[in-house]
């Protein structure tokens, strides 16, 4: 038996993650299990690539919830800068503080110290998580970071490897403590080589018919066993066919089982299929090509 | 099942010698993640075989591809013992075998004296032994050559450019950026003395590039591969591909060279390719492997002459799924300016109704003008 505790920090082994993961319904495989632990043990963020929809971004929140600890979300797009992601000055207000100063005697460098100080500094993700006092490391999850320009990627090398930021006017700010960092990448484009060597890597595959049953029954508990596996043989049966732009992850099926279980059914037909065909399939030409193709009548096959 | 290992003080040079095994077989393994491995072994409060498998994949491995080749020469390295001098692995095996055959990026490359190919000419097939004896000559193009395509490559580069970015930039003429403005003020005591401009970001080319290497091609390896290189060079993130019946990435062959060590290193590569060409499946294979290297962005260039021993139809079939996940296609063809020329290949003909472009290679020359070859053949919409 494995001691349970709550900081990512005193995980004892891979094992002892795994089942804190499987506590908050999230199951991990062991080579998942010992990347996690290794990441927490050695302070490395934790690349994780795989298709959409596969448990990438919910393993950081099992982590945070396992942890008890803050989860810090920063969701990366197309022109994310350091204004958006690290900090910012408080524009308006410095404005205001010179106008006050012009009606009050006082040094021109006085007031510039003054307005570039922390009560003007707009903390954004990366900096909150560095500075983050809590009791748990605070989990720092930078969500679909191929998103995002490769400029922003040597942004976070900084970040990333020292665990600091520096800022001209306030200088260098350090960790107390390493969050627990989370990157996750759905591969739409190659991260840079350097950010790659920062971090320790898996990748998040789409489960065995077996595992999908499991997470599906631990995500949706109210789900019967012969729904989950009738539910689950579709999705892998759909995921097969290679001509699908976006294949249904996990996530979809997820969706998927409790969509039917909020319509009252506890068992597949080619009527319900079609019916709620869009928790699986999120592109028309997908949604064409299944009915064009008769998947729908598969089920129960 | 778990395997007892060695002792920790001499698990430190068993784990040297296993990261050189997968150095060997093509990724690429820097001093800090050999620590990091070295310390994750540390915090480990047990270390049997399974854990130490684990951990290997975690720390050395960035991609799928990679993953793939780390649990496989980990379970050769224990399953054959500790490596001996002079042989890369097992002892049955020589180097040359042992390099990657589907590894997607970073493969090993092997020095230039490594090889037996005379100065000036690299041979395929002369690095395997087991490699067909007949190989095809990579030459270097001379280096005005190269310059004039790489210019034509650049010229490419912005006609393919997609879109402009929601990403913006600072222009002389654009419209005002107020954020900016103001923060420009705040350096001047809060006066308002100069206006900052922003306009879009052009945004960039991405090419993604499908290389035959058959037999078919070997008069014209010399210049397409000088094209090749050029396209790749003046793109930040360009795949390249090369096929004949299977699909290798040589990206990081040409990206880590210069122009002539690079023609070594694809060469040696390659050393194996050799014989017919079955595009179609190829191209499926590629759209199987590397799902995630199309995007909408990417301009997809087939440097190929249409030859082709598999079914014209799969051609047509993986191209269409190509098409659909890319910007645009473009099919460079060797014949493509030359005089009388018409599309008469099966797979040319198959390819074509899916393909945005038809270019030869001159067109990369810079005193051609760059303009797609019209044929009755692309009559279908480039978008789906």
């Amino acid at each position: 038996m494995h001691r349970m505790v709550a900081d990512s920090d005193h995980w004892t082994t891979p094992e002892a993650v795994k089942q804190a993961l499987a506590e908050q319904h999230y199951l991990a495989d062991p080579a998942l299990s010992m990347s996690v632990y290794l990441a927490a043990q050695l302070s490395k963020p934790l690349l994780l690539e795989g298709e959409p929809g596969c448990g990438k971004t919910e393993l950081a929140k099992a982590v945070a919830a396992a942890t008890r600890a803050e989860l810090i979300r920063l969701q990366c797009f197309e022109g994310l800068d350091a204004r958006s992601a690290l900090y910012d000055w408080n524009f308006p207000k410095q404005m205001l503080t010179i106008r006050l100063h012009e009606h009050e005697s006082g040094s021109r460098d006085s007031l510039e110290k003054e307005i570039f100080t922390e009560r003007f500094l707009l903390r954004r993700p990366l900096l909150r998580a560095l500075e983050e006092s809590g009791p748990a490391r605070p989990v720092l999850l930078i969500d679909e970071i191929d998103r995002a320009d490769e400029e922003f990627e040597g942004l976070l090398l900084e970040v990333l490897s020292d665990f600091q930021v520096t800022i001209p006017e306030l200088g260098t700010i350090r960790a107390r403590r390493p969050p627990f960092v989370v990157i996750t990448s759905n591969r739409s484009r190659d991260l840079s080589d350097a950010l790659k060597r920062r971090c320790l890597y898996s990748f998040v595959d789409y489960p065995t018919a077996d595992r999908e049953v499991e997470i599906l029954r631990a995500r949706v508990p109210h789900v019967g066993e012969q729904l989950a596996r009738d539910v689950v043989a579709f999705v892998q049966h759909l995921r097969g066919e290679k001509e699908l732009v976006k294949r249904p992850g996990v996530a979809e099926t997820i969706d998927w089982a409790s969509a039917l279980l909020a319509l009252h059914r506890d068992s597949l037909d080619p009527a319900v299929v079609e019916q709620t065909l869009g928790c699986l399939l999120k592109d028309a030409g997908d949604v064409e090509l299944a009915r064009d193709r008769g998947l729908v009548h598969t089920v129960g096959a | 099942m778990t395997t007892p290992l060695p002792a920790a003080d001499h698990l430190h040079r068993r784990l040297v010698d296993f990261v050189g095994v997968v150095r060997d077989r093509g990724v690429s393994v820097g001093v800090g993640a050999e620590v990091d491995l070295a310390r994750a072994l540390e915090v480990l409060p047990e270390v049997h075989r399974g854990h130490f498998r684990d951990a290997s994949v975690a720390v050395l491995a960035k991609s799928p591809e990679e993953a793939r080749v780390v649990l496989q020469a980990f379970d050769d390295f224990f399953d054959a013992g500790p490596r001996r001098p002079g042989l890369p692995f097992t002892g049955q095996q020589s180097r040359a075998s042992s390099a990657p055959t589907t590894l997607g990026r970073a493969g090993r490359t092997p020095k230039p004296d490594e090889t037996d190919a005379p100065t000036g000419t690299t041979v395929f097939g002369s690095y395997s032994p087991d490699a067909p004896g007949a190989g095809h000559p990579l030459t270097p193009v001379p280096a005005r050559e190269l310059l004039d395509l790489r210019r034509g490559a650049r010229r490419f580069r912005r006609r393919t450019a997609t879109l402009p970015g929601r990403r913006r930039v600072r222009s002389r003429r654009g419209s005002v950026d107020a954020l900016a403005t103001v923060r420009r003020a705040l350096g001047r005591g809060g006066e308002f003395v100069e206006l900052v401009r922003e306009a879009p970001r052009p945004g960039r080319a991405e090419f993604v590039i499908l290389w035959d290497v058959s037999g078919s091609m070997r008069e014209h390896d010399a210049e397409l591969f000088a094209l090749v290189y050029s396209l790749e060079r003046v793109s930040r993130s360009a795949r390249v591909f090369a096929f004949s019946t299977r699909v290798e990435e040589v990206t990081e062959e040409i990206r880590r060279n210069g122009y002539e060590r690079a023609t070594r290193a694809v060469a040696t590569r390659l050393a194996a390719e050799a014989g017919g060409t079955r595009i179609g499946p190829c191209l499926q294979e590629f759209s199987d492997r590397f799902p995630g290297v199309l995007g909408d962005r990417s301009t997809l260039v087939v440097v190929s002459d249409g030859w082709d021993l598999a079914e014209p139809t799969a051609l047509g079939e993986a191209l269409r799924r190509l098409q659909r996940r890319s910007h645009r296609v473009v099919w460079v063809s060797p014949y493509a300016r030359r005089p009388g020329f018409a599309p008469r290949t099966a797979g040319l003909v198959a390819a074509l109704p899916f393909t945005d472009e038809l270019l030869g290679p001159e067109d990369f020359r810079s005193q051609y003008p760059l303009r797609p070859i019209e044929t009755e053949a692309r009559t279908v919409p480039s978008a789906s």
